[in-house]
């Protein structure tokens, strides 16, 4: 077992996971102590990177989160990006409901609502995070490009969400370096939506690293 | 491909000597990517399988590629010529520099014994399959210093010169970053 600490309503939450052979992880929570409002709004990206974790942990899917709706409504909405059937998009509180729906994992404390039209749009646009002056920062072979671009050109983009990290005002791609200059040279950068995400940004070997390490963490290790 | 991701090519030794007459320290950018370096030479037959002992075998976004390993994590991939994946054009690992694990630097390095290759780092510079050597250069490398010191690691990466060269595989594309909004 392992626990890792989260927030995302006016309460602070902790997390439990437990992952067994043939079974899917399960989480709950325990609301334990006041929070304010700016603070819990603070902690909402915690949960909801978590429920990212698992998802992709549990699924291979793959989520984004719209920031930018959250720092305005309060809310952060979640996106599935593809692979499974179900609702076209979540919106805050709604991840436990699909969550719970497809494995029995519960998740609590993610109440925030969020217009379904944010979720949709959710995450920055190329144009809304000034693309042209993002930063690559690593990238494959000129030939394994070349694959990717006859991927993508055929199937299009399959993960569409990019993370970069700004740094006195400059922008550096940390995280799909390679579709954006595939997204670039096809001309459809309209396709990919843009994270900004707080150094350090991962750095782990696996998703159970990340959860270990929030274990470790706050258990005092 | 992420920054923390450090990369290593394989390049047939003996590729490498038909260009120079001795190995180099390190090779130009236009003939490290330009180079068919497996046009003439191809692995033992059955190769991956020893690929399938160091990772395990991934899902492939490629008809034309094999893929192993963890995306965001500790990788490798072969690239063929076409979807019959016999004749091999590419073969790449790549290694988290978050979470190096000597014992993956020291397989590779095996294979890449077997199979009579230099390794060739993302800078162009021509490791001998030695794990000492190729540890110290995770060490020295951008990826190391992405977890390290991400900040100054990635202010060095702003400099125009560093994108240009990380934008080469797009030079003969036309492809500079579109400044129109969308």
């Amino acid at each position: 077992m392992a626990f890792f600490h989260s927030g995302g309503c006016p309460t602070q939450a902790f997390f439990w996971l437990e992952w067994g052979l043939g079974c899917w992880p399960r989480v709950s929570t325990i609301c334990h102590s006041e929070r304010s409002e700016e603070s819990a709004l603070a902690d909402v990206l915690s949960p909801l990177s978590v429920a990212r974790t698992l998802l992709s942990a549990a699924f291979g899917l793959e989520v984004g989160f719209d920031h930018s709706a959250s720092n305005a409504n309060g809310t952060t909405p979640l996106k599935p990006k593809d692979g499974l059937s179900g609702p076209p998009a979540l919106a805050g509180g709604k991840i436990a409901t699909f969550l719970h729906d497809l494995s029995g994992i519960q998740i609590t404390g993610l109440n925030a609502v969020a217009p379904l039209e944010s979720v949709i749009a959710g995450g920055e646009t190329y144009a809304g995070v000034g693309g042209a002056g993002l930063n690559l920062t690593e990238r494959m072979s000129k030939t394994a490009t070349r694959k990717l671009l006859q991927d993508i050109a055929a199937n299009g983009l399959k993960d569409t969400v990019i993370n970069y990290v700004e740094i006195g005002g400059e922008k550096y791609v940390v995280n799909g370096n390679n579709r954006l200059m595939a997204a670039r040279t096809l001309g459809i950068t309209n396709e990919l939506r843009f994270e900004k995400v707080s150094l350090p940004f991962r750095g782990f070997k696996t998703e159970a690293d990340v959860i270990n390490s929030y274990a470790a963490q706050f258990q005092g290790q | 491909m992420a920054i923390w991701q450090w990369r290593l090519m394989f390049i047939p030794e003996e590729a490498l000597l038909r260009k120079y007459d001795v190995l180099p320290l390190a090779i130009p950018q236009d003939v490290a990517e330009d180079s068919l370096w497996w046009s003439d030479i191809q692995p033992a037959v059955g190769f991956e399988q020893q690929i399938d002992l160091i990772l395990p075998e991934a899902t492939s976004w490629s008809t034309s590629m094999r893929m192993w390993g963890e995306k965001h994590g500790d990788d490798a991939h072969v690239c063929y010529v076409d979807e019959s994946k016999t004749t091999v054009e590419e073969i790449v690992f790549r290694i988290n520099a978050g979470a190096i694990s000597p014992e993956l630097v020291r397989r590779i390095c095996i294979l890449a014994r077997q199979l009579g290759c230099m390794l060739m780092t993302a800078e162009y510079e021509i490791l001998a399959p030695d794990e000492s050597m190729v540890l110290t250069a995770i060490n020295h490398s951008t990826a190391k210093g992405y977890i390290d010191d991400p900040v100054s690691t990635l202010r060095k990466l702003g400099q125009p010169e560093v994108q240009e060269r990380l934008n080469y595989p797009m030079k003969d594309k036309g492809s500079k970053p579109p400044r129109t909004n969308e």
